[in-house]
């Protein structure tokens, strides 16, 4: 090893020394690149599992499921959550296309949240005026978290699987600086239950 | 002749009876669909006014996040409002406008500060942030001259210990 050799080696450890020394400083400046950004939302059943989903339902019994939300969008998200209640004629969400269900809805949720955090409450339902007549079930209201709705809807007869269904489903909205409006953010989960009179 | 008189001022007395009471009743009907339309009229800009003044507070939320500063203490009170902005938009659909209304004021009060709380904040963000800044940057300036100094100090000890194990080093002739 010459001696240039060694002088090369030795700058380079002081060069490396001088970076660790300033690097808290480049810290506080540099920021690193944002990782993928997106939210979560999920529905669980009544032990907070994916499993204990309400599906027969009756009038006048209390069901209830968790509902939650998780922000990694990078920074404060302004989040809105509706509950919509549909037979199987009624439009879902499409999320190919990015639009929600016209449906009006029966309850709402809204709430802010930093990065990655998360929200979950307990959503509570129950049903009122479920009828059978002609192979069509009625259902005329709708209970969430004791806010009460005229529903109004007929459910028809589904042969696979069997029963008078519709869907109680959550869609998640995100308010959008760019736009400055709501946006629906491509996301839903629901519950397809089925009416049956008690 | 005087009861036929009679009986006809009777009937057009009647008849004018009749006419005003019909028009008092109108005229108390379109009062009213008035004063409902006017209610919900009413309700509809008060929980509209709310939602702008909710989003107002999130945009300066925003602007506070963006410096790097901690907003989580600002979040308890924009989800309160919040809570109660959905409260008052489940009134209105359910047709009770007085309680939207009521809800919708509630979102405005609980507001009321918030920008300057947040500014408060970021203003105290930064102020703490430039005091690290300047102290990060001094202690490294500091730093560097110390090891460029030493570095030279150094390099001279490393480069006589370097020729003297050269000068030491006694050559062999290959065979």
């Amino acid at each position: 090893m010459s001696i240039s050799d060694v002088k090369l080696l030795y700058g380079l450890a002081c060069f490396v020394l001088c970076l660790i020394i300033v690097s808290p400083a480049i810290g506080m400046i540099v920021s690193l690149p944002p990782g993928e950004r997106f939210s979560e939302l999920w529905l669980l059943g009544e032990n907070h599992m994916v499993e204990g989903y309400p599906h027969n339902v009756t009038e006048g019994e209390t069901y209830g499921v968790y509902l939650g939300v998780s922000n990694h969008m990078g920074g404060v998200e302004y989040y809105t959550v509706f509950a919509k209640f549909r037979n199987s004629s009624e439009p879902l969400p499409d999320i190919q296309n990015g639009t929600w269900s016209p449906l009006a809805p029966v309850f709402e949720w809204r709430f802010f949240l930093v990065d990655n955090q998360t929200w979950e409450r307990e959503v509570t339902f129950s049903f009122g005026g479920i009828s059978v007549e002609n192979n069509v079930t009625s259902v005329d209201r709708l209970m969430v978290n004791e806010e009460l709705s005229f529903v109004n809807k007929t459910c028809a007869f589904d042969e696979e699987p069997k029963g008078f269904y519709c869907q109680l489903f959550f869609e998640l909205w995100r308010y959008n600086m760019t736009v400055s409006k709501l946006e629906f953010h491509d996301r839903f989960v629901g519950l397809r239950l089925n009416m049956t009179a008690s | 002749m005087e009861g036929n008189f009679r009986n006809s001022f009777l009937a057009v007395l009647m008849l004018g009876l009749l006419f005003s009471s019909c028009s008092v009743f109108s005229f108390l009907a379109h009062v009213n669909v008035g004063l409902a339309q006017t209610g919900e009229e009413a309700a509809i800009v008060a929980v509209f006014s709310a939602g702008e003044e909710l989003v107002s507070a999130y945009e300066t939320v925003l602007d506070a996040e963006k410096i790097g500063a901690d907003v989580s203490p600002l979040l308890e009170r924009l989800d309160l409002a919040g809570a109660l902005l959905a409260e008052a938009n489940m009134s209105l659909r359910r047709g009770d406008f007085e309680r939207a209304v009521s809800l919708a004021d509630s979102v405005v009060l609980g507001l009321e500060g918030f920008e300057g709380e947040a500014g408060d904040l970021a203003g105290s963000y930064q102020a703490d942030w430039t005091q690290r800044f300047q102290l990060s940057l001094g202690v490294s300036v500091i730093g560097i001259l110390l090891v460029v100094v030493l570095g030279f100090y150094g390099w001279r000890i490393v480069k006589k210990r370097f020729v003297d194990r050269v000068l030491e080093m006694k050559p062999e002739v290959a065979e």
